[in-house]
């Protein structure tokens, strides 16, 4: 008999593992993948430098310190300020142009920051049209005459970065407001607080979570900026990154600088986490209903809009039009064969990456249902933490990486066959898509598995038990019903890797130039208004997911109004 | 290899020696059951007790871990055959329906039925949707429907290819009280017209006894009774099966010359040995008044609840302080508050159970 359990054992474990296949092994696999350039990364901090080391530490370190946190205080506060005010606004109030500004708000989302950088300094540096007619109408005739604000400046960076990165802010502020019970600030009202010490001492503290969480997105953003503290010549560790690795020549160096601003990540995200553990919140009462949306009225409503308005147009609408007055002026010159072949470059990367980034994250997601065991999970936060790590980081881990398997390949190659095999992955595009692959497939992970998340496991079972193998169930049940998210998911990664600058920069192929690229290149040489429309189509690409992000939020908003009758 | 080689039922469902854990938590252990053709047989268990897990075993949708699973005299589980959910003639019902929200009613039912002739698919879904009353609403979404009539259609789901064994897990417990009668009766109807071996998995002793042709009671991983409801209700093994079938009220005595003294009087205890600990066990329904009764108690409360008046009494306990007693009195007799009454107890609703030492 005890012979007989043990061998049932043994069978049971087995069985166990057929079920399942080789999900869990793929997702292992990726996870590792995945995780190369931050182990890398980590890995040089042991390799000694010295003097280069000791040299930056001396010299630009500080000033890289100094630097990243003013821009974290800077963009901190002015994105706080705009998000959770224009959050509660438009929840809480009602003003004429409310429902419009409840989309309107995110449309900065799609404008990278540098592209705001360059189109701001085009407009307001001392040959730019507004100086220019500050001047005509003064009658002044030199910058000596008068004092105009340096928009390349550390306040500047932290001017731009606060009206792209807001959106964060405000999208998941205005959401923990939407989630909120009125019943609690009702409860707040009866109990003889006013309006605004309900915000403060209890609409606020429940939104805690989601504010902070906007928050931490829009810090790991400032701190990945390369091409804003780059063109306005802010110090930080991107641009020193950069510096270290290109001017100096000097890769573990610069792998270096990349874990210092790694732990600068990491206490942002483990700050989020130790606020989110600490208060947890919970919602007491699970009454909802429609929000009071306290009417304003004369001066009231007036200020409202312009408090909406303000970021809009900072954000999205003035640099925008700035873009398209420049493109229609320099099309002649600068949309030519050459800028579709960018345009070309650009797709071609975004969809490859999108493909493949959809492609893995639906099997890990499907590896992850079957399979929800600690491994499994474990895998597949891993896999997904690389949206955390800036890009510039990303690229150096991964060079690192390809030139000694590259080295290895080759010698190895040589030694055998007498060929030389020379670089496989550094500079090709293989290498660069493994690099957004990286960066961005958290994006599709989430995507893919909260649409998987939202069907019911008992559907799996009553395909199964209705005649379907797994596979099946997989292509009559579940794509269907999320099919909607894996588009979902594609577009995001497209956008961002249309967006990215620092990755591509450091790992394109000699020659291979992309939307983004070139406007880089075209704003460094200072050709402000030539870099309009390679600028100005990386913003229109980013206008479709924001404006999918606004249906759906107009369609939720409706759905909370239904809820309430 | 002992068991495994004996063989099985011609017809029907025969589970023999099952267990099944999760990551070292032993959930089931060593389960048997058979349900012949035709027949209900209800799990009945509290949450967490195992039975979920039994159905899921035997869907084959948990790949058993030991004992055997054989159905109309095929093996579909054991030491070395695995037959996957989708090649056991099996069907479930889910607590929440689990219709596919991207098919039309019509679709769902048809999903089930791809290995006939597609001529007939369409016939046999209409069919089995008319049998549930559902036809009227073929190309309907699922989202439109109310939850009464998403298990109907999920019924007619679940029957369409005639599957051999049909499970249900407690189908019924998304429902609200009208509309979960309403929905039992069309599926009692639907099953006792069919020809499966059924299945349910539920935690509502009422229900079981409305479904199910037996019950096995189910408790920590392990079936302690099976029998027809009446025979559970009328001679219940033990404290736990009797605790499921209706409120109790709970003494504990010791045996002393074959009889134990309680609040509610002294009761004959055929059968267990002087001095041993014993626990007494009154349904409120064997608690009546009695004016000739030696057992006294005041009326605290009285709600009539429709077909019953609940009282709640307290009763000396002979130590000094007062036994909260319930009593539960057909029709309207509604004894006054604080009014004294004598109590008695009608034999048939009185159990008696050993007690182990110290557990009291």
């Amino acid at each position: 008999m005890q012979a007989n359990a043990a061998g049932l054992g043994i069978f049971g474990g087995w069985r166990t593992r057929r079920g399942t296949g080789g999900w869990p092994l793929f997702a292992f696999a990726v996870a590792m993948l995945v995780s190369i350039p931050v182990l890398v990364i980590v890995g040089t901090v042991f390799v000694p430098t010295g003097e280069i080391w000791s040299h930056l530490a001396a010299t630009v370190l500080p000033r890289y310190i100094a630097n990243s946190v003013w821009l974290m205080v800077g963009v901190g506060i002015g994105t706080l300020a705009i998000g959770v005010g224009t959050g509660w606004l438009v929840t809480m109030y009602r003003f004429p142009g409310r429902a419009v500004f409840e989309w309107a708000l995110l449309l900065p989302f799609a404008v990278p920051a540098y592209v705001l950088a360059y189109t701001y300094t085009g407009l307001l540096e001392f040959a730019g049209p507004f100086q220019t007619a500050l001047r005509e109408f003064f009658g002044w005739t030199s910058r000596a005459e008068y004092w105009f604000p340096e928009i390349r400046s550390i306040g500047g960076a932290i001017w731009m970065m606060t009206f792209v990165l807001y959106p964060y802010v405000y999208l998941l502020s205005r959401a923990a407001f939407l989630e909120q019970s009125v019943c609690v600030l009702e409860v707040s009202r009866t109990l003889g607080c006013t309006r605004w010490r309900s915000f403060r001492q209890v609409a606020l503290p429940l939104a805690r979570p989601g504010i902070v969480a906007g928050l931490s997105f829009a810090l790991i953003e400032t701190l990945a900026d390369f091409g804003t503290v780059q063109f306005f010549a802010v110090d930080t560790f991107t641009t020193g990154i950069f510096r270290t690795w290109i001017g100096l020549g000097e890769p573990m160096a610069a792998a270096q600088l990349g874990a210092v601003l790694m732990i600068f990540v990491f206490l942002v995200v483990a700050a989020e986490r130790a606020t989110r553990g600490k208060g947890r919140v919970h919602h007491t009462s699970t009454r909802y209903r429609g929000l009071p949306e306290f009417p304003l009225r004369g001066m009231m409503s007036f200020g409202a809009q312009l408090v909406c308005f303000a970021p809009v147009f900072f954000g999205f609408l003035l640099p925008g039009a700035a873009l398209a007055v420049w493109s229609v002026e320099t099309w002649d010159t600068m949309v030519d064969a050459a800028f579709f072949g960018y345009a070309l470059n650009s797709f071609t990367l975004a969809a490859t990456t999108a493909a493949i980034a959809v492609a893995v994250a639906l099997v890990m997601a499907y590896g992850l249902r079957l399979a929800p065991t600690r491994l499994m999970r474990s895998a597949t936060r891993v896999a997904s933490m690389g949206y955390a790590i800036p890009g510039a980081v990303i690229a150096v881990g991964v060079l690192i990486a390809y030139t000694a398997v590259d080295h290895a390949v080759d010698s190895w190659m040589q030694a055998l066959f007498g060929v030389s095999t020379g670089l496989l992955f550094t500079g090709t595009l293989a290498g660069i898509v493994f690099a957004y692959l990286v960066r961005f497939l958290a994006v599709s992970f989430n995507t893919t598995e909260a649409g998987l998340a939202k069907i019911t496991p008992s559907m799996d079972a009553a395909a199964r038990t209705l005649g379907r193998k797994p596979g099946a169930v997989l292509r009559q049940v579940h794509a269907p019903l999320m099919w909607g998210s894996v588009l979902t998911a594609a577009m995001l990664v497209f956008v961002d890797v249309m967006k990215e600058l620092p990755a591509t920069l450091l790992l394109r192929p000699f020659n291979f130039d992309t939307l983004a690229i070139r406007a880089y290149q075209l704003a460094s040489d200072e050709r402000l208004t030539d870099a309009s429309s390679a600028a100005l189509a990386v913003v229109l690409v980013g206008v479709v997911p924001v404006m999918m992000l606004s249906v759906a939020i107009a369609r939720s908003r409706a759905g909370h109004a239904d809820d309430a009758r | 290899m002992t068991h495994d080689s004996a063989p099985v039922p011609e017809k029907g469902l025969f589970v023999e020696h099952v267990s099944h854990a999760y990551d070292g938590l032993q959930v089931v252990r060593d389960v048997s059951l058979t349900v012949p053709p035709g027949e209900i047989l209800c799990l009945l268990g509290p949450s967490g007790c195992g039975k979920t897990t039994m159905l899921r075993v035997i869907a084959g949708l948990e790949p058993l871990q030991s004992g055997r699973v054989a159905l109309d005299g095929a093996v579909l589980g054991d030491a070395v055959t695995y037959v996957p959910p989708e090649a056991r003639s099996v069907s479930l019902l889910f607590q929440d329906f689990a219709l596919f929200p991207h098919l039309t009613v019509l679709e769902n039912v048809m999903f089930g039925l791809s290995r006939m002739p597609s001529a007939e698919r369409r016939p046999r879904a209409l069919d089995v949707l008319a049998q549930v009353g559902m036809d009227g609403y073929a190309d309907a979404y699922p989202h439109v429907l109310s939850g009464g009539q998403q298990q109907r259609v999920a019924l007619a789901r679940a029957r369409g290819p005639r599957p051999r064994l049909m499970l249900l897990d407690e189908p019924f417990s998304n429902l609200d009280f009208t509309l979960r009668r309403q929905v039992r009766d069309i599926v009692l109807t639907v099953l006792h017209a069919s020809s499966s071996a059924t299945l349910m998995v539920t935690h509502d002793s009422e229900e079981a006894m409305f479904m199910g042709d037996r019950i096995a009671v189910m408790n920590d991983g392990r079936i302690v009774q099976q029998g027809t409801p009446e025979q559970l209700y009328t001679a219940p093994g033990n404290a736990f099966v009797l605790g499921l079938f209706g409120e109790v009220n709970r003494m504990t005595g010791r045996v002393a010359q074959g009889h134990i003294q309680t609040p509610l009087g002294r009761l004959c205890a055929p059968g267990l040995p002087e001095g041993a600990a014993a626990e007494v066990l009154v349904r409120a329904e064997g608690v009546r008044p009695d004016d000739r009764a030696a057992a006294r108690g005041i009326v605290r409360t009285s709600r009539m609840l429709g077909r019953s008046t609940l009282v709640h009494l307290d009763v000396d306990d002979g130590a000094g302080g007062a036994l909260h007693v319930h009593a539960r009195l057909p029709g309207r007799t509604m004894p006054a508050e604080n009014e004294r009454i004598g109590l008695g107890l009608i034999d048939e609703h009185v159990f008696i159970f050993p007690l182990a030492d110290g557990e009291r």
